[in-house]
């Protein structure tokens, strides 16, 4: 498991222009960068797209960092990037949750990084592609808040400045994306598992 | 019925981002209004399953390439570029060539432009005469008539001849030379009236002429107009009578202007002309039109002994064209504006670049 340290070191390098040493950073966090842009944009080529461009960004911008947490400065960027696109595609005519083709069983979704039994493993699959299915049918500004705050643990000021939006703007967004998507499960209570239940 | 407001409280109260008397609030309402209490309690399930989506596995590896990454560097300096010359030729000369060439680039282009244009009269030294068309494109123009002239008294006429053992063979051929200058005083300081009236003769570059017609030579005499403003030229084709063989040349002057003529200045200025092969029974003018008319119109007041028997006319209706063998070319108002801005361009390009090493 790589130290804080470890990272200051390969950041370091990194911004002297090792690219060895940046590339070391991206195998310990292109998980992270994938899943971020996946759950942003609920397709797994387009988050693969997004994913190598931010970690393009980040070699361009490494000079800028100035110490912390790297993997929330990473995600970060990943964020931006998606949400720049997102509110792009948000001009555009949007598609319908069933016309992703995230949502569509045949793509098949992303592999899981823990493993299990074949069968919790489906029932899993399963439960994660329907909370999937309710975040991609979030407004983008209300799917990218949640997942910033639920979901990477941004603070309501860093989600604010990811966004360019006002503190109150974030807290009012992810309250209405919350409800969202407790009113989207709860249409799918059947398709989880007793452990997913509401009413448990 | 659950508000928004109840909504941003359940939401807040979750991520405990109430006040005080927020959070007072909500746990008010939790002890005594059931909906507001389910409520809070299914979205913070949800958060909980939204919180499960587990990290996903990259589905390829993502590390960059050199070629990736080959249009920058982290700590990418900015590069300045120096041209590859020694560096004490760079320092000292080019900015003076630059700066010089800048000036010249100027200069030009405003002569060119408020200097009527570059002309072999403006620079003399380019060693360039302009000449007309080419013979070509005259005779293929249409034979037409010139309009009815006036009679005019052969005592209107003046007759000016060159210098006994001038012939036409020792004028250029090639149409690359004209002549101009003093042909000699006049006779008579009557001219035609009807060339006063011509924009030429108001200018003083007009003429009238005495056609001297030889059997053995054909002379083009060609209407090098004064460079850059030329009129439209004529051919007239004539047939010589044999009453004045020895004659072997036809020239055409320069009338004087109103102006000169009350100044007591009667001196023609040859015009112009060329001469060509020698032919054996016809004489070709070549000439501006406006000259040609007046010879028509002279040699109606010929006896029959020594006329000159008016063949043809050519008229070449086309804007004439400048011949030129040397590089240089007129240049343009528009050509030196595009000068002037070149060169201020240059030199504004050296200033800044002398202003950036200096500092």
């Amino acid at each position: 498991m790589p130290t804080l340290q470890d990272d200051a070191e390969l950041i370091t390098a990194a911004q002297r222009g090792d690219l060895d040493a940046f590339n070391a950073l991206v195998l310990r966090y292109q998980n992270a960068a994938y899943t971020t842009a996946y759950r942003l944009l609920g397709e797994p080529f387009s988050a693969s797209d997004a994913a190598q461009e931010a970690f393009i960004n980040a070699y361009r911008k490494i000079s800028e960092f100035r110490g912390g947490n790297f993997k929330a400065w990473l995600l970060r960027i990943v964020t931006n990037g998606v949400y720049d696109r997102l509110r792009y595609e948000k001009r555009r005519p949007a598609d319908s949750i069933e016309d992703l083709p995230g949502a569509d069983s045949d793509d098949g979704a992303p592999l899981v990084a823990h493993t299990a039994t074949p069968e919790q493993a489906s029932e899993r699959r399963e439960a994660q592609q329907v909370i999937q299915d309710c975040l991609g049918g979030l407004p983008a500004d209300q799917r990218a808040t949640l997942v910033m705050f639920d979901l990477e643990d941004y603070s309501y000021q860093e989600v604010a400045e990811g966004m360019s939006v006002q503190l109150g703007t974030v807290k009012s967004r992810l309250s209405r994306a919350r409800l969202a998507m407790r009113r989207c499960l709860e249409g799918k209570q059947e398709l989880f598992a007793d452990v997913f239940r509401f009413n448990n | 019925m659950l508000t928004d407001r109840d909504y941003d409280l359940i939401s807040g109260y979750l991520d405990d981002a109430l006040t005080d008397s927020e959070r007072a609030e909500v746990e008010s309402r939790l002890l005594r209004d059931t909906e507001f209490a389910a409520e809070l309690t299914a979205i913070r399930h949800t958060i909980t399953l939204v919180k499960t989506l587990p990290e996903l596995v990259a589905p390829r590896d993502f590390r960059l390439t050199p070629e990736q990454v080959s249009a920058f560097t982290p700590m990418q300096a900015k590069s300045t570029w120096t041209p590859n010359f020694a560096p004490r030729l760079t320092r000292t000369f080019l900015p003076l060539m630059s700066a010089a060439a800048s000036l010249i680039l100027v200069v030009v282009g405003f002569l060119s432009m408020f200097g009527g244009g570059l002309t072999p009269q403006s620079l003399p030294n380019m060693g360039s005469v302009a000449m007309l068309a080419s013979e070509s494109a005259m005779m293929d123009d249409a034979l037409v008539t010139p309009p009815n002239p006036a009679p005019v008294s052969p005592q209107a006429m003046t007759t000016e001849t060159f210098p006994s053992g001038f012939d036409g063979a020792d004028f250029p051929m090639d149409g690359t030379d004209s002549r101009f200058g003093s042909g000699g005083g006049s006779e008579s300081g009557d001219i035609f009236p009807q060339l006063g009236e011509t924009d030429e003769n108001a200018d003083g570059a007009m003429m009238m002429s005495v056609v001297q017609p030889t059997p053995s030579a054909e002379v083009e005499m060609a209407g090098a107009a004064r460079s850059s403003n030329m009129p439209p030229t004529s051919t007239l084709v004539i047939s010589p009578t044999a009453t004045d063989a020895e004659s072997t040349f036809s020239m055409f002057e320069s009338a004087p202007t109103d102006e000169d003529s009350e100044a007591g200045d009667t001196s023609f200025d040859t015009y112009a002309y060329q001469a060509t092969e020698p032919a054996a029974d016809t004489m070709m003018l070549r000439a501006p039109s406006d000259v040609i008319t007046a010879v028509t119109e002279e040699s109606a007041g010929y006896d029959d002994a020594t006329a000159p028997v008016i063949a043809d006319i050519l008229t070449d209706t086309a804007t004439p064209k400048r011949v030129d063998d040397s590089p240089e070319r007129d240049i343009t108002p528009l050509g030196g504006l595009l000068l002037m801005i070149g060169g201020l361009g240059l030199g504004l390009v050296t200033a800044l670049s002398r202003f950036r090493k200096s500092a």
